[in-house]
């Protein structure tokens, strides 16, 4: 592909941030940075995909772009326009543009509504027949159509969603967001809550409407498999970082990034003899807390390459570099006993405590990791990235 | 190898105000010791059910109808409820899918642990202090001194299920019930737990009955694997059987409707339709609705199992000597891949 691709929507350095502080002062600030600064674009007739795990920001980031949420700061370019900020009142034409397909389809849909309530809800409000000789008909007849589309029958438009199972509620949400032509739909975890034989139906169904309808999608999953499936290209986040954007093949067969590396290699492979049980990356620890977050990389302190190795030749020079720098991982004494915490700072004080452990090296975090916050940046053609040490880490 | 667990024609059911709920309907398998067992199918296969009247913890208005379930050479049906109280925890242990509401929050983890290592042990109270903090270290919390004074809210997802594995194995079950252990977990952490299980299994050399809906945690860890749908059993056999060699077209459906982990882009393969309704589950083979190869038989008889090797059986009329043959059938597979 030579031509310059538009995009159709852009997102430039977004961050959500939510204030979590609590009392009338808020005296302690506490800010949870849900998305901080994440840039992505997606092309007209795309699939991008969004993975992560729970709590780095990828659904905050989908409904931040439809305004569910308000901007902290950022831009959101659609179709050349800025609509970060713009006034509801001109929002609106582009709310018929941009629509969104949610995770749980118990709870997106009105259970006092029929189907066709449901689906014409946004036909009403945007009027879409407004100038038709008998809006009522030609209403109807783009239900039932609808509806024949996503696999339902005619007659289920006077029935209410309990009727319906989990599959064919999922369904009908597809149908409302279709019901007003938009071109941008945000599938915010579509098929994490259906079963195994019914996602693929309806994977199926959405790649069916983006080639008939030339539909352009967002795809937020944590279901690795299935979003390389479906994305042409993927965005990797974690605690509101974008941690890499590459193609997806190109994604899954070189990740460069080590959390990238680490994610892919712990989906669990569905053929008994091929798992790569060998070659498995282990995380270590949990996903830290994204409140009040430091400056330097999110990943830093399950990454298995942050750490600079001191040795112990000189005890005057070794404790001379160990003071300053921060713990890479959990110490211990013989007894047992916790001696350092990740990301202690050692300092004239402790120092003595590492000298008596009589190590003859000592792991420190690497200090452009614990204190710069790496960029995303183009390290091989469509392949962004954002570590420092991305080459070191990627030499065969 | 020695049997440890044999289910034999189980059958329960829930007695809702709409009806019986025909969860489980007649089921045999059999567990040896070593094995890691798993069972695989959608929601509302009776896959928990299955756990859960192994243990017989089901509940108002569940009720086990018939079946046995023979234990080392026991029925456990023929128990008291104080044999089945010194069972759980003893021989058989579970955990359950989310580990949240499986702790309580206003109790301390070690006073949890605690209560479960005293109640099947002599130990005093401070002997069963220290044994919980072994415990918790055995299964990877970083700092057991400090954080058994925890509170569960304290504790991420994945430490909270390690707690739970700790507790479980306290008392050196023979057999562990893991029901969705991982379901709630990110892969990351469900690959650290995984691994974990797979480490206390050959550790221990206990066997595991692992519950799950992902073809690919089965995989990981399962040297044997049974296939549910609709309450019955479809397909069982080693995991190669399952994986390499599937009869059961439903199991052959799953297969196909999970997206492959090569590079080529091809199309998923849906098993169009959706599960039955326990309610009133067809007359014959639960798959019949979705099947596409079903017979006039399929519709009105369940079919039996049919044995294809020592180690693997097939619920499918279709290997019945007078269903049309083999080669037939798996022309029209070629015709279905065609479309």
């Amino acid at each position: 592909m030579n031509e310059i691709r538009v995009p159709l929507l852009e997102v430039r350095n977004l961050k959500k941030y939510f204030n979590k502080s609590r009392g009338l002062f808020q005296k302690n600030k506490k800010i949870l940075a849900a998305v901080d600064g994440i840039s992505f674009s997606i092309y007209r007739g795309e699939t991008f995909g969004l993975v992560g795990e729970s709590g780095c920001g990828k659904s905050t980031t989908g409904r931040t772009i439809i305004k569910l949420y308000d901007i902290t700061d950022g831009e959101i370019i659609y179709d050349g326009v800025d609509i970060s900020n713009i006034p509801e009142s001109e929002m609106f034409k582009y709310r018929r543009k941009i629509q969104m397909i949610f995770q749980d389809p118990y709870a997106s849909l009105n259970s006092r509504m029929t189907v066709t309530d449901i689906i014409s809800e946004g036909i009403d409000t945007h009027n879409i027949y407004g100038d038709h000789e008998n809006p009522k008909l030609a209403k109807q007849e783009r239900i039932y159509e609808l509806l024949e589309s996503v696999g339902l029958k005619k007659e289920h438009a006077s029935r209410y969603p309990h009727e319906f199972s989990g599959g064919q509620r999922q369904r009908i949400g597809i149908a409302r967001a279709l019901a007003v032509d938009p071109e941008l739909i945000i599938c915010d975890e579509p098929i994490s809550a259906l079963d195994v034989s019914i996602q693929a139906q309806v994977v199926n169904m959405l790649e069916d409407f983006q080639k008939d309808r030339g539909l352009t999608y967002l795809f937020i999953a944590h279901d690795l498999s299935m979003v390389k499936h479906i994305s042409d290209r993927i965005g990797v986040m974690y605690l509101g970082h974008m941690m890499e954007i590459a193609l997806s093949s190109d994604l899954y067969e070189h990740p460069l990034h080590p959390y990238t590396k680490a994610l892919l290699s712990s989906i669990p492979i569905p053929d008994p003899d091929n798992t790569n049980k060998g070659n498995r990356i282990i995380l270590k620890g949990d996903v830290p807390s994204p409140i009040n977050p430091k400056p330097g990389c999110r990943f830093v302190k399950r990454c298995r390459y942050a750490f600079d190795r001191i040795e112990n030749n000189n005890v005057a020079t070794y404790k001379k570099e160990l003071i300053g720098r921060h713990v890479f991982k959990i110490v211990k004494n013989r007894e047992g006993i916790v001696v350092f915490n990740q990301e202690d700072e050692i300092t004239i004080e402790n120092v003595e405590l590492i000298i008596e452990l009589g190590m003859k090296s000592f792991d420190v975090i690497k200090e452009k990791c614990f204190t710069v916050t790496p960029l995303l940046e183009e390290v091989r053609k469509d392949h962004f990235t954002a570590c420092h040490y991305i080459n070191d880490i990627n030499v065969e | 190898m020695k049997k440890l667990l044999e289910v034999k024609n189980l059958s329960t059911s829930f007695y809702t105000h709409l009806g019986e709920v025909q969860a489980v309907r007649n089921i045999s398998f059999s567990l040896n010791e070593g094995d890691v067992l798993g069972i695989v199918g959608e929601s509302g296969s009776g896959k928990s059910v299955t756990a859960l009247s192994i243990m017989r913890l089901v509940g108002i208005p569940g009720k086990i109808k018939a079946g046995q379930i023979i234990y080392q050479g026991n029925d456990l049906s023929m128990n008291s409820k104080k044999e089945m109280e010194n069972l759980r925890g003893n021989e058989i242990a579970m955990i359950f899918q989310d580990p949240m509401t499986s702790l309580n929050p206003v109790f301390r983890i070690k006073n949890q642990m605690v209560e479960v290592i005293r109640k099947h042990s002599k130990l005093n109270y401070s002997e069963a202090l220290i044994r919980a903090k072994d415990l918790l270290k055995q299964v990877g919390i970083p700092d057991p001194e400090a954080q058994i004074h925890d509170y569960p809210h304290q504790f991420s997802g994945g430490m909270r299920q390690r707690a739970l594995i700790a507790t479980a194995i306290s008392c050196k079950p023979k057999l562990l019930i893991a029901d969705e252990p991982t379901t709630a977990l990110d892969v990351t952490i469900q690959a650290q737990i995984l691994e974990l299980l797979r480490e206390l299994q050959s550790e221990t050399g206990m066997s595991i009955l692992l519950i799950t809906h992902d073809l690919g945690v089965i995989a990981e860890i399962c040297t044997h694997v049974i296939v549910m749908y609709g309450g019955k059993i479809m397909e069982k056999g080693t995991v190669q059987d399952i994986y390499y060699n599937p009869q059961h077209p439903y199991t052959k459906g799953l297969h196909k409707s999970i997206p492959k982990t090569t590079n080529e882009k091809t199309r998923l393969f849906p098993i169009e339709g959706s599960p039955p309704d326990l309610l009133k589950p067809p007359k014959g083979c639960p798959f019949s609705p979705r099947c596409p190869h079903a017979m006039e038989v399929c519709l009105v008889e369940t079919s039996p199992e049919f044995i294809i090797t020592e180690t693997h059986s097939s619920a499918c009329w279709l290997h019945d000597k007078e269903a049309p043959s083999l080669a037939s059938f798996l022309k029209g597979e070629e015709v279905m891949l065609d479309e």
